[in-house]
This record gives structure tokens, C-alpha cells and sequence, in this order.
């Protein structure tokens, strides 16, 4: 088996074919959307074949819905290759569960589960169904895969909507559609295949970006009220609307945000005070029914229960600062690491998202509502540097957020290691984070308990073979953007004995895996810069001697720097460096450069000192 | 080493009990918050823990069901829990699971919780809104009632109170006096009743700061003729510290605090009883008669007398025949991912749909190998993470996995069928609990699941310098046996690149394929080659090369400071590397490194080196021979570690001939 497809692979040339086609694969996937007399209904069918057992993985088929949705002629059967029917799947063996993700407490969405195995490699797995929408607001988002490891062979969506129902559509790695209509029907037919996904690489696009794709909205819809996509201006009117009842904040406790505030003058003060206040009284928590997902639940809510979901929280913090006067605005983003970069030029729900933005003096202040413990405006790695969609009633627009600094995501780390005879070694960390590192840590010590804090902290420590004696997170003040970690170890054998000589390497930069450039296959995404500078420390309780001591190095250019410097004594080897990966998008042409640059430092930064006590 | 101690009694028959003992009247009471509990901190208790629970009490009790023919089982529970800060917030989600056998689902009545807060000097009061209370389906026998408690911030009081009324006897409830944040107080108290007989298993390292049985004669009960008191059953304990997840246990089942209740037996107003439990060779009885067992496994005789052909195996020896009924059975059925002593699907559905659980598959082996005349019984036991098994109480609950025992020769071998690339004769591993009971007519086996023989890796290196010297080409053979083999076999079935992933990271760089032997062979050993190419270091003339190339272990696995719980490694292994090196032309071995030896009845450790002519052959192996270790050991097996962490990975010295005088 696994010859025949070494020999396949020969001839594709392509390493990404391999393990995912032997497994499984979807021979076809077809989509097919109807409009008609103001309602959606999906029509479904995917025909999946599991080439051995590790395919089988694949075979567990999901179908979502919400309550109100109803879902009919579903039929899953087994078939061999040549589409000879083996089995159908019985009603018995249809599971229907709540579908709840693992950040929320509820939601009303369930899933139908259908588990199918069967033993004889290869084999088909055939499904359909008919899903009837009880409304909509989108009518697809396509990607015709059924996980980035399979292989489609045949896609088709196709849409059809009543004559001069305006839709709007995005696509992307994909031709136009074929447009048809007749007497009363307009037809839009999409095919396409994807015989191969490329794998994600370090810092690369997602690689949703990377396969074809359709979105379509309809230009106007009806979901809780009328709305249109028409423009980023009309589709924040409509939001503009969910909001508009759900500054519903009690007069009690409106009065107690007016006097909290009262001493204070500046608007900003007052932000930060009311922040504090939000951070201190409620949590996180996610409850999504019917229309929930978009329409935030109401401050009165929040002021009662003291919890919500992102919507509910920011739109809470919104109606505490009305209620001291100052105005923010809502804005949809789209929170975390790899970002889709936001479609201008199609309005619609491109988010998963929303934090506060509050215009003060010509400066712009970010609030993000979820997070119980980061300072008053703090812009971390997950929402910075994209746009965001600010919703005014009349004026909504995409905005940009900032971006960080070399200096905003610079990690610090000092080590002291007091080494002793025979390999035996104190060391002492001292790390000061922040940016990504900051937010990690940081959650870590507000949200966790001490064990799960040590074991994190013994797992990041870059030593190998340690005990560790103590170990201290620490704060200066909630208004603090750095957290602090101190961690003493005792090393069970410090270095390397080579012969008689002890070898010191320090440790590594931490630089993310990159790929050789004749294995990369997509281009560099970084939306922040990677900063860190170290200061490590030797003391050798007995006086050595250094066999050699590397010169300083300096190197800068267009991705980043780095500088190191080396000094010794014969009590002491103390070596600085710092690094700097300046980020964003790198192209393929540029690829092997930013690589050689990485490969440099790497090198630079690979050293090795050797010692010997005999003087 | 035997951590809990274990009872079991029949509860209506234990008047032997202390009488009219007065409960201890805990210090806290439901709805009244003192200044005690606001003050209580995370500080007070070892660990920093997020939140405590200041009380948990359950009781557990019989009424009069609304048709008035029988009973219903009532749970009823008041817990108070303290979240000290954000580390606890999870503890003020509430999930109450209720089980349905699709008929009729158990009912919640009384539902109340309520979050205080200290505010302005004065206790605040915020109820949860039963509004917010929301059903989450978990599958076709278990419904989830979920919620938030309102108003949670740092140091908040959270209570609540709920009662449920279960039609299932069986399902009388279980208590856990232990959690994963410390318990001030734990109580359960059982009122029985004459008609049902349990019997529970409680699993403790120390006794129950109170444990009490005595009659309530303060009401009168009657149901139908019978005239009755109420039997109170009660278990304190205090101050329970919290349960730590530790690395290599079986399950948290195998340690939590907890107390579990079996029906033995039912007896009638009439006098007649019913016995639910009776003895290991009646339920043995019951399972051989079950429809999803013992006629599952008859009715695959027959089946198999009609579409298996004896001829296949003629003239084999019996472990050939084993061997080909273990494949004949993976080639044919899969498994579908569950487990089960029962078969879940008739024989009929299981040959059509060619796929079923665990029962479906190891009792057609059963089968098979009964009707290819060899002598083979079904084994039921408990999975590692389902926690094991006591063999005190005949109860058929615990158990959750059927496999086959078979004679062979003049051994016993266990088989499974479900797990593609394991060996025949080897279970998977996550059948290695504590024992298993053998399946016979008028016998009452058990049978060791827990396997001795170690699961070695060997691997032979041959490194060769380059010309240039500036790195090292070494062939390395890996073999692998039993579970090491499984491992590798599933490794390689993934992708096989994934072979070459631990030496890539090793910073060695592949040349040419890798090249694998019975990767489709299930029965027997597995094995592997490749050649890597990777860097020495040559510092002043001298060649640094390290001679097993960085494979060994270099992390220590036992990293607590220190253990309670026995440490389970699953199965005893070996590993094993034995390095030929050729020394280059122009150079000599400065010297060969420190033997070591360590052999007793846990481990062995064996280091050595030997140099003749221009070849050094440097040996190195090491074996844990227990699957399981006493928490005393912990710190021996920790320093042993340190010891083959860094003799393995040390280096080879090489140095220019001219510059060596050393005899």
C-alpha cells in the first residue's frame, strides 16, 4: 500500500499530497442555496472516501443547527469506491447533541453526530441533507473542505434566488460564477477542487486565506430588523439598532457611577476608574440564545448577574461611562493571533469580537471588557495593529488599531548561574514580559491556582534536568503592562564536561522554526515585532580560564538586529545581546534573505565557552 | 503501599452500629453567613487554592413515588463554596447532571442559589434568577441543568441547594468528600429503607471523622403492611485537602475520596426478596445466560461453524491459530471506538455492518477460538481510566472492558482484537489495570492484567567521522518489542516521515530513506533504519562526539519534590543503545568513560565501554522493571534518572595522536 503511493508521490513532486490523500478524501462536496419567499434552505452532499484505518477519523460527520432550524432528508449511507451501496446508516445511530463551545456556558445550537466506520479500506461515506433556516443574515460562507488534512476532488455551490434579489459576493482563489436565469429564478453556479492543502507554516497566513472561497450576503435582510450590507455605513446602522434598548443601566447604579467619579476631573481619570470598577464587579461568562450571537444582552442584565459575553460586557462599560458622561463606541475586531485582514470592500460580519474605543483629547483610548486584569486601555498582541469596525448610529467605519513596538513586546531576562565544582549550579532567573508574553503570564497569575502556575513556570524554564528551589510571579500594580518572574533553580549538572574542560552553552534565543527556504511555501504574516534582550551571567566560584572569547556582534537590516557582547574575567563571563525580528508581511522573493537573516543570528548566537580550572 | 481501606455491608443488616447518636452539628449552616466565612482566605489552606468548599452535605433518602407502588430516590444537596479569587471562578459554574433512560428523566425540585458579597461594611445578597438556568443535552442518557452564579468577584460566598428525585434505585447517589480545591467539610448521609439493600464501597486513606449507623425512631413509617424506621447511615470527614493531579496514576477515580452505593438486593412487602448481588459464580451465571454475552458468544459459534473455514488453520500450532484469529477478526470488524463488556449490536448487525464495540469484537474472538477447538474464555475488567477493580464485591458496575483469555500451550494469553497494529498476544495498554475477572462456568478466576515483561527499544549505532571530520555518519537500527513496537507501528501508520521526526530534532540531518521491517506484521517485533548525518565539535584538536547522538532521555520524568500516590508507569521497559564507533585515522580515545551499574528489584542500570583496535563500543542500558512503583520510590527513581540523563549523553574524546603521550 504505502509503496504504491511512494510511487505516487514521485510524480506529483509534492510533499503536502502525501499523508493527507492516502487517508482520505472528499470526492464531492455540493452546496446548493435556495432563496425563496424570504427563506434560506440548504441542500447538502458530500461524498467522503477513508482510504484506511488513520482515515477513519474523518468519518464522524457533524451537521450544526439551532433550534429553530429544521433539518430534513438526511440520509448517510456506506458505499464501496464504485458507489455500490453497502449500508445506510440507521435513525439509532444519528446522535443529536448540544453543540456548545468550550467558552461558553450555553448556547442553543446542537449538532447531529454520526459516527460511521466500516472495515473494508477503501470505502465511501455518502451524505445529504436538507437544512430549512428559520432566518438568516448571511447565506454562506464556503469553503469546500471538511478539514485542512482532506482533499476535495469536486466542489459546487451553487445559489439561487428570485430575480432581482440583490446579493452580494466575495471571492477569493476562485473563478466568477456562471450567472443563469429564467422566468423567475437567478442562478449562480462556482466549481472547483482542492487536490491539495498546503500545510500552516511558522507565522504563516491561515491557511483559510490560501483555498477557494465564496462569501454572499444578501444586499438587504430581515434578522431581528431590517438591515443592509450595502455599505460598512448601513450595516453599522443595524447593529447601531441592537444596541439601541440595551442601555438600559439602573438608575441605582448609574448614581453610584456618578459619584464614584465625582472627585475626579479628567475624562480619562474617570474611564479608568469606571474600567477598574467593571474589571473588579463582573466576569466573563457566555450565554448565547436566538439572536445573541450578534445582539448584545442589556447593561440591566449585566448589572444584576455581574457577568457576559464580550457584546454584553462592552456594551455594560458603554452605558457606565454614559452614565458619567463620556462617550464610546463599540467596534467589532477580529481577537487573536493569525488574522484574516478585514475585506474593505465587503461589508459584512467579519468578526468574532468587540472592545470599546473612546475618543479622548485627539487620542484614541482601546478598552478591551473580558479581561479582569490588564491595565486601563492596553492594546495586547490580540487586537492590535488591524481594523476594527466602529458602529455609530449614522457614521460606522473601519478604524485602524495601534500597533505594537519593539519596545511594547520586549522580553527581558537576566540569569545568574553561580557555578561550582563538578557541575553543580545555582541559577537565577529574572524575567520581566511583555506583549504576548505578558498577556500569557499575566492570565497566569490572576486566573490560575499555584500549582498549575509552578507547573507552567517548571515547563518554560529553558533548563533541562533542574530542581526548582522557588519561584515568584509578581506585579507592581494592576496599572502595570510587565509582570515579573523570579525563579531560583539548582542544576543537577551544569554544562558539559568535555574531558576535563567544562563547555558552557548559553541558552538559545528563542526564535520561532522557520523553514529552509526550499520547503516554505507561503509567506511570512507577523503582525507585531519579536523583541528580547538578555543579560546573562556566569560567576565561577573557583577562577577558570576561557579558551576564547567571541568579539561583539552587530547586525542590522531591514528584518531586525541584533547585538551581543561578551566579557570575562577569570571570577566572571558575562554575555548581552539583544534581538529584534521587526515582523510583518514577508513575500516568497523575499524569503530566503529574511531566512539567512534568522539563520545568522541563530549562529551568531550559538556559542559554546570552554573552561578549564587548570590555570 | 495499599493506599484505602474498603467496606462493604449490607447497610439494613448492620444494627450492630452505635444507637441514638447525636450529629455533630457542623459550624456552618445553610444560609447563614458569619464572620468566619468572610474572613476564611486562600492563604488558610496549603496550596493558595482559588476557592474551598466551606461545606458540601448530601443526603440521600426513599419516598413514596406519586403512583404510591414503590419508591423514588431522593438526593439532596447544600454546598457552600468560597471563591477567594479569579483561579476559582470556575467553581461558581454549576452543572447538576441528570440521567433519563429515555423514558422518564430524573427531576429537580427546589433549586435555589444565592452569592454574597461583603459591600460597604454590610453582607449583600444576590439570588440566582432561575431565569438563567439553562439544559444542555450531553448525549441520549445524560442531561446537564447548567448555571453562572451571579454577582461572583474576589471573595464572594456562593450557595446553593437543590433536591432530585430519581426513579432509579440503582442510581442512588455517590458522594466525593474530595475535590480539586480543599473541602472544610464534607457529610452524607443515607436514610434506608427496608425494602433495598446496597452495599457501598468507600475509598479513603484514613478513616471518616465521623462515620455512624443508627435507627431514626422518631417517625413511624409504613408502606403497604410493613411498618418501619428509617436506618441512618452518615459519614463526616473534615478538612480535606485538595486532590493534586500527580503524573503517572491510573485515574483520579483510583484516589479521590469517594463513597459508591450498589443495589444488592431488593425485598418485598410480600417477604420475597430479589438479589441484585449475590456471588462472583452467579453473576458469572448471569452473564453466560445475558443475550449481549453468553448467547452473543454462542450465537457467533454458529455463524462461525457456517462462514469459517477450518481448513485455514489446519496443522497450526496454537499460537498460530491465536495469531490468526486475533487478524482474522481486525481484518474483518473495526472497532468503533467504544468500549463495553456487552456486545452493543446483535451478531447479526455486527457481520452486516462489519463494525461494533469492544464486546462486539473480543467476544467473536471468544468465539472464534472456541470453535477453532482452543480453550478460550471472555475476561471482563476496568480500564486504566476507568479505575479498578475490587474484588471484594461481587458487582458487575465497575467493570467497562471485555477481553479474551486463551490457553496456549501451557500459558495463558490475553488477546484483544480492536487495536490494528498491536501484537496479537498483548492488550492494549489501556486495559492494564489491576485484574480481571475470567468468565467461567462454576469457577471464580481473576487473572493479573499488569504484564512484567518489559517493553524494550533497542538501538544499534554505527558511527563513522567524515573525511573532513567535521561530522559523524551513523546507521542507527532501532528494534522495538510489545508495547514499544505498538507505539511505533501507530507512529509510522500516521505518516510515516514521523519516524524520522526524533532524530531530525536531535539536529541530525537524513540520508537517504528510511527503511522498516514488520510495520505491517503486527506479530512480530518492529524495526527501523536510518542514516543520519550530524556535527561533532572539534575544539583544539580534540573530537567531542557524543556516542549514543543525543537519544537518550535528557529531561527527568519525575519532577515533584515529593509523591503520595504509587507511580504508575503502565508497563516495565528497557532501553537500550550500544554505539560502535570507528575512531578516524590520526587520533586515539583519551580514555574510556566510568563504568556504571546499578541491578536491584527496581531498576537496572548498566553503562560500559570497551575500546580495541581503532573501534570503541560503548553500551548503555537501562530497565524499569515494575509497572508500578511505591510513592517511596519516587525519589530513588528520580536519582537514578540523574544518573542516566548524564552518563548517557556524555561525550567521547578524541585527540590528535601526536599529542597524547597517556599509556
Amino acid at each position: 500500500m504505502y509503496k504504491y503511493l511512494g510511487i505516487l508521490l514521485l510524480f506529483l513532486g509534492s510533499p503536502f499530497f502525501a499523508k493527507a490523500a492516502v487517508d482520505a478524501m472528499t470526492v464531492r462536496y455540493l452546496s446548493n442555496y435556495t432563496i425563496e419567499k424570504g427563506r434560506l434552505t440548504l441542500e447538502k452532499k458530500v461524498v467522503i472516501q477513508i482510504n484506511n484505518q488513520e482515515g477513519l477519523k474523518y468519518g464522524t460527520i457533524y451537521i450544526p443547527y439551532t433550534a429553530k432550524d429544521k433539518i430534513s432528508k438526511l440520509e448517510v449511507q456506506i458505499e464501496k469506491p464504485s458507489g455500490e451501496l453497502i449500508r445506510k446508516i440507521k435513525k439509532s445511530e444519528i446522535q443529536d447533541v448540544s453543540a456548545i463551545s468550550d467558552f461558553s456556558l450555553y448556547e442553543d445550537d446542537y449538532v447531529k453526530k454520526i459516527p460511521v466506520r466500516y472495515n473494508r479500506f477503501p470505502f465511501r461515506i455518502s451524505y445529504s441533507y436538507q437544512i430549512s433556516y428559520h432566518r438568516f443574515f448571511q447565506i454562506t460562507d464556503w469553503i469546500p473542505i471538511i478539514d485542512t488534512d482532506v482533499p476535495t476532488l469536486n466542489a459546487e455551490l451553487r445559489i439561487s434566488t428570485p430575480l432581482h434579489y440583490p446579493i452580494k459576493i466575495y471571492r477569493q482563489h476562485i473563478e466568477k460564477a456562471k450567472a443563469s436565469a429564467d422566468n423567475e429564478t437567478m442562478t449562480y453556479l462556482w466549481k472547483t477542487s482542492i487536490p491539495k492543502i498546503p500545510d500552516e507554516e511558522v507565522f504563516s497566513p491561515s491557511v483559510y486565506s490560501l483555498l477557494p472561497r465564496v462569501e454572499v450576503v444578501p444586499k438587504n435582510f430581515e434578522y431581528g430588523s431590517a438591515g443592509s450590507f450595502s455599505s460598512w455605513q448601513t450595516y453599522g446602522k443595524w447593529q447601531s439598532q441592537l444596541l439601541e434598548e440595551a442601555d438600559d443601566l439602573p438608575d441605582s447604579e448609574k448614581s453610584k457611577v456618578k459619584q464614584m467619579v465625582s472627585h475626579l476631573d479628567s475624562p480619562i481619570e474617570k474611564a479608568r476608574k469606571i474600567y477598574q470598577y467593571l474589571q473588579d464587579n463582573t466576569r466573563y461568562i457566555n450565554v448565547t440564545l436566538g439572536i445573541g450571537g450578534l445582539k448584545p444582552y442589556p447593561a440591566s442584565y449585566v448589572s444584576t448577574n455581574k457577568y457576559g459575553d464580550c457584546k454584553a460586557l462592552t456594551n455594560y462599560m458603554k452605558a457606565l461611562l454614559e452614565a458619567a458622561g463620556i462617550q464610546a463606541y463599540c467596534c467589532d475586531i477580529y481577537a487573536g493571533g493569525t488574522h484574516r485582514p478585514v475585506l474593505d470592500s465587503f461589508p459584512s460580519q467579519q468578526f468574532n469580537h468587540v472592545v470599546l474605543m473612546l475618543p479622548l483629547n485627539q487620542d484614541t483610548t482601546w478598552i478591551e471588557c473580558t479581561n479582569n486584569s490588564i491595565p486601563f486601555g492596553y492594546v495586547g498582541t490580540s487586537i492590535q495593529n488591524r481594523k476594527a469596525f466602529l458602529i455609530d448610529e449614522q457614521n460606522s467605519q473601519l478604524i485602524h488599531t495601534p500597533s505594537l513596538s519593539p519596545e511594547q513586546v520586549q522580553n527581558r531576562c537576566v540569569i545568574d548561574y553561580n557555578v561550582h565544582p563538578n557541575q553543580k549550579c545555582e541559577a537565577h532567573y529574572h524575567y520581566t514580559f511583555r506583549g504576548n508574553a505578558f498577556g500569557l503570564f499575566n492570565q497566569l497569575y490572576t486566573s490560575y491556582p499555584a500549582n498549575v502556575q509552578e507547573d507552567y513556570i517548571r515547563d518554560f524554564l529553558p533548563e533541562r534536568d533542574f530542581t526548582l528551589k522557588s519561584w515568584k510571579l509578581s506585579k507592581a500594580n494592576r496599572e502595570a503592562s510587565t509582570i515579573t518572574l523570579d525563579a531560583t533553580l539548582e542544576l543537577n549538572h551544569f554544562g558539559k564536561m568535555y574531558g576535563e574542560d567544562l563547555a558552557i552553552s548559553p541558552i538559545p534565543l528563542s526564535i520561532p522554526r522557520f523553514e529552509a527556504p526550499n520547503e516554505r511555501k507561503l509567506p511570512v504574516q507577523m503582525s507585531y515585532p519579536i523583541c528580547s534582550q538578555d543579560s546573562i551571567v556566569y560567576h565561577f566560584t573557583q577562577p577558570v580560564k576561557l579558551d576564547e572569547i567571541p568579539d561583539s556582534v552587530s547586525i542590522h537590516n531591514t528584518f531586525g538586529s541584533l547585538e551581543m557582547q561578551a566579557t570575562a574575567t577569570d571570577k566572571q563571563l558575562t554575555l548581552k545581546r539583544r534581538f529584534i525580528i521587526n515582523g510583518g508581511d514577508i513575500d516568497l522573493t523575499s524569503y530566503p534573505a529574511f531566512y539567512q537573516f534568522i539563520r545568522n543570528i541563530k549562529s551568531k548566537t550559538n556559542l559554546t565557552f570552554l573552561t578549564t580550572t587548570k590555570l | 503501599m495499599k493506599k484505602h481501606w474498603l467496606i462493604a455491608l449490607p447497610l439494613l443488616l448492620s444494627f450492630s452500629a452505635s444507637f441514638g447518636v447525636v450529629p455533630d452539628k457542623p459550624r456552618f449552616v445553610y444560609g447563614q453567613i458569619t464572620k468566619e466565612d468572610l474572613e476564611l482566605k486562600s492563604s488558610d489552606f496549603p496550596g493558595d487554592p482559588g476557592a474551598a468548599y466551606e461545606f458540601d452535605r448530601g443526603k440521600s433518602g426513599f419516598i413514596v413515588n406519586k403512583q404510591e407502588s414503590g419508591f423514588d430516590v431522593t438526593f439532596e444537596r447544600k454546598t457552600r463554596i468560597k471563591i477567594f479569587n479569579k483561579a476559582g471562578y470556575d467553581y461558581s459554574e454549576i452543572e447538576i447532571p441528570l440521567y433519563t433512560d429515555g423514558n422518564s428523566i430524573e427531576q429537580i425540585y427546589k433549586l435555589e442559589a444565592c452569592t454574597y458579597n461583603w459591600e460597604n461594611g454590610k453582607i449583600t445578597k444576590t439570588p440566582l434568577d432561575l431565569k438563567n438556568v439553562y439544559e444542555e443535552k450531553i448525549n441520549a442518557n445524560w442531561i446537564d441543568k447548567k448555571f453562572a452564579m451571579p454577582n461572583v468577584k474576589d471573595g464572594s460566598i456562593i450557595e446553593y441547594s437543590y433536591t432530585i428525585i430519581s426513579p432509579y434505585k440503582f442510581n442512588l447517589h455517590d458522594w466525593y468528600f474530595q475535590h480539586r480545591i480543599p473541602t472544610v467539610y464534607s457529610e452524607y448521609s443515607v436514610a434506608m429503607i427496608p425494602f433495598y439493600e446496597y452495599v457501598f464501597t468507600l475509598q479513603s486513606p484514613a478513616n471518616p471523622d465521623v462515620q455512624e449507623s443508627y435507627e431514626d425512631r422518631s417517625i413511624s413509617r409504613r408502606f403497604g403492611t410493613v411498618e418501619y424506621h428509617n436506618m441512618i447511615h452518615r459519614f463526616v470527614m473534615k478538612d480535606v485537602p485538595a486532590f493534586d493531579d500527580e503524573e503517572y496514576i491510573t485515574s483520579d477515580e483510583d484516589h479521590l475520596r469517594k463513597i459508591d452505593f450498589q443495589l444488592a438486593a431488593i425485598h418485598f412487602s410480600d417477604g420475597h426478596s430479589t438479589e441484585i448481588i449475590s456471588t462472583w459464580p452467579d453473576l458469572i451465571k448471569e452473564l453466560l445466560k445475558d443475550h449481549d454475552f453468553g448467547k452473543y458468544i454462542k450465537s457467533s459459534k454458529s455463524y462461525l461453524k457456517k462462514n469459517f473455514n477450518e481448513n485455514e488453520i489446519k496443522g497450526k500450532s496454537d499460537n498460530e491459530k491465536l495469531a490468526y484469529a486475533v487478524d482474522y477478526v481486525k481484518k474483518n470488524f473495526s472497532w468503533d471506538g467504544r468500549y463495553g463488556k456487552f456486545a452493543s449490536k446483535s451478531l447479526k448487525e455486527f457481520t452486516r455492518e462489519q463494525t461494533g464495540n469492544i464486546g462486539n469484537l473480543n467476544l467473536f474472538l471468544t468465539a472464534l477460538l472456541q470453535q477453532m477447538g482452543m480453550d478460550a474464555e471472555p475476561v471482563i475488567l476496568s480500564t486504566r481510566s476507568n479505575g479498578q477493580i475490587h474484588s471484594e464485591y461481587p458487582m458487575l458496575q465497575g467493570f467497562n472492558y471485555v477481553a479474551t483469555l486463551v490457553k496456549v500451550g501451557d500459558k495463558q494469553v490475553l488477546a484483544d482484537a480492536s487495536e490494528p497494529y498491536c501484537p496479537f498476544d498483548l492488550l492494549p495498554d489501556r486495559c492494564l489495570s489491576n485484574k480481571g475477572l475470567v468468565v467461567k462456568e462454576d469457577a471464580q478466576d481473576w487473572v493479573n492484567l499488569r504484564t512484567y515483561m518489559p517493553s524494550a527499544t533497542i538501538d544499534n549505532i554505527r558511527i563513522d567521522f567524515t573525511s573532513d571530520l567535521d561530522s559523524i555518519k551513523a546507521k542507527i537500527t532501532r528494534k522495538a518489542t510489545l508495547y514499544d513496537a505498538f507505539r511505533l507501528r501507530k507512529t509510522y501508520k500516521k505518516a510515516p516521515d514521523n519516524l524520522t521526526e526524533p532524530f531530525k530534532e536531535h539536529g541530525m540531518t537524513m540520508l537517504g530513506d528510511v527503511s522498516t521491517e514488520n510495520m505491517d506484521n503486527a506479530a512480530e517485533r518492529v524495526g527501523m533504519q536510518v542514516e543520519v548525518q550530524s556535527p561533532d565539535e572539534i575544539i583544539k584538536d580534540r573530537i567531542y562526539v557524543a556516542p549514543f547522538l543525543n537519544l537518550p532521555v535528557s529531561e527527568n520524568p519525575f519532577k515533584q519534590n515529593s509523591r503520595t500516590y504509587p507511580v504508575d508507569i503502565t508497563y516495565a521497559k528497557t532501553r537500550t543503545f550500544v554505539a560502535t564507533i570507528t575512531i578516524p585515522d590520526g587520533y586515539t580515545l583519551q580514555s574510556l568513560p566510568d563504568e556504571y551499574t546499578v541491578d536491584n528489584k527496581r531498576i537496572h542500570i548498566e553503562y560500559k565501554g570497551l575500546h580495541s583496535g581503532n573501534q570503541v563500543v560503548i553500551t548503555g542500558t537501562y530497565a524499569l522493571k515494575s509497572p508500578v512503583y511505591a510513592a517511596s520510590d519516587y525519589g530513588n527513581l528520580q536519582f537514578y534518572f540523574t544518573q542516566i540523563i548524564k552518563r548517557f549523553n556524555q561525550k567521547l574524546v578524541f585527540v590528535k595522536s601526536d599529542g597524547l603521550t597517556k599509556s
